[in-house]
């Protein structure tokens, strides 16, 4: 196979091959996705955030997990970068620190399949004092 | 940092924090001795000028998270360090332009590293944002942005393995052509 090296040369082949190509349609909830947020300040990208990033995005992919991955800056937990925090649908934002792939990987096999908590998770509590009765 | 890649997406992030809709990425490789010439340039809400002569003083940030912002003054230190120069420009309401020169050939210049990983990583994970590439040395240049990509495979939003997969390979592919690397 002659090599991609433009837009051309990109869409010959999905015409071709047909797409396999999955396209999120635009207007699913996100409530209803598992949301992970990846902290990619300059103390994340310099712990290795893209790793985890790339490897978020492509795992929960591969292993049929509805999720968006999306970056944010810096939690405030440079110690403990890289820092990730996932919403599961219906449930309060968990952090977690220290999250190279071995770890991702734990997190998506125990916290998001099956709600199980794993080390590395951030103390992190969202609610105020006010917002409490 | 380990990689000149990783430098551009932390400060393309600064980008987004600025609140700029449009962000373009250009590495031109031009000259004898060969120089690496970076430049990432934004749409967002720029600086003033005091600011600006604060932005490469590893102890100022605008944060309020903790005391230091370590991107620009990384930067800085490695160009300087792989016998290059530093420059940011910046208009309030306008934009900001960061350069970083890279003498090619120089010992201590770090790898280009993941530079097709960055972009699609930004251009993905950022899609209301527009965004470009630009690669170019005296053996051609290589353009590529997201509406580009939009329009072309006809999608809405740039996402799933396969196609940037393909993306990623298609950069590649022209940075290795360039003589990039």
């Amino acid at each position: 196979m002659s090599k991609i090296k433009s837009l051309a040369d990109l869409k010959k082949i999905r015409d071709e091959k047909g797409s396999g190509l999955q396209i999120r349609e635009k207007g699913e909830e996100a409530e209803n996705l598992v949301q992970v947020k990846v902290a990619m300040a300059t103390c994340g990208i310099a712990s290795g955030a893209k790793e985890t990033m790339e490897f978020m995005s492509d795992a929960l992919e591969k292993r049929g997990v509805d999720a968006i991955v999306t970056q944010v800056g810096c939690m405030g937990y440079c110690y403990a970068e890289p820092t990730i925090e996932i919403t599961l649908p219906g449930s309060d934002p968990l952090v977690f620190g220290g999250v190279n792939r071995d770890k991702a990987d734990e997190i998506i096999e125990k916290y998001i399949k099956s709600g199980e908590l794993v080390d590395g998770i951030i103390p992190v509590n969202y609610e105020t004092i006010d917002s409490k009765e | 940092m380990k990689e000149i890649a990783l430098h551009i997406m932390d400060i393309a992030e600064n980008g987004i924090a600025a609140g700029a809709d449009a962000i373009c990425i250009s590495l031109l490789k031009e000259g004898e001795p060969e120089v690496l010439k970076i430049t990432i340039d934004d749409n967002g809400k720029g600086m003033a000028k005091d600011e600006l002569r604060q932005v490469s003083d590893p102890f100022y940030t605008s944060r309020t998270t903790r005391r230091v912002g370590l991107g620009l003054p990384l930067l800085r230190q490695h160009a300087e360090m792989a016998g290059g120069e530093f420059d940011i420009r910046s208009k309030q309401g306008e934009g900001t332009r960061v350069e970083a020169c890279f003498q090619n050939d120089h010992p201590d210049k770090q790898p280009l590293g993941d530079l097709e990983g960055c972009w699609i990583l930004l251009a993905t994970a950022n899609p209301g944002l527009e965004w470009e590439l630009q690669l170019k040395s005296p053996l051609g240049n290589f353009e590529i942005t997201t509406s580009e990509i939009r329009s072309v495979m006809e999608l809405e939003l740039i996402s799933g393995s396969a196609l940037t997969g393909q993306l990623k390979r298609m950069i590649r592919n022209n940075i290795d052509e360039l003589g990039l690397v």
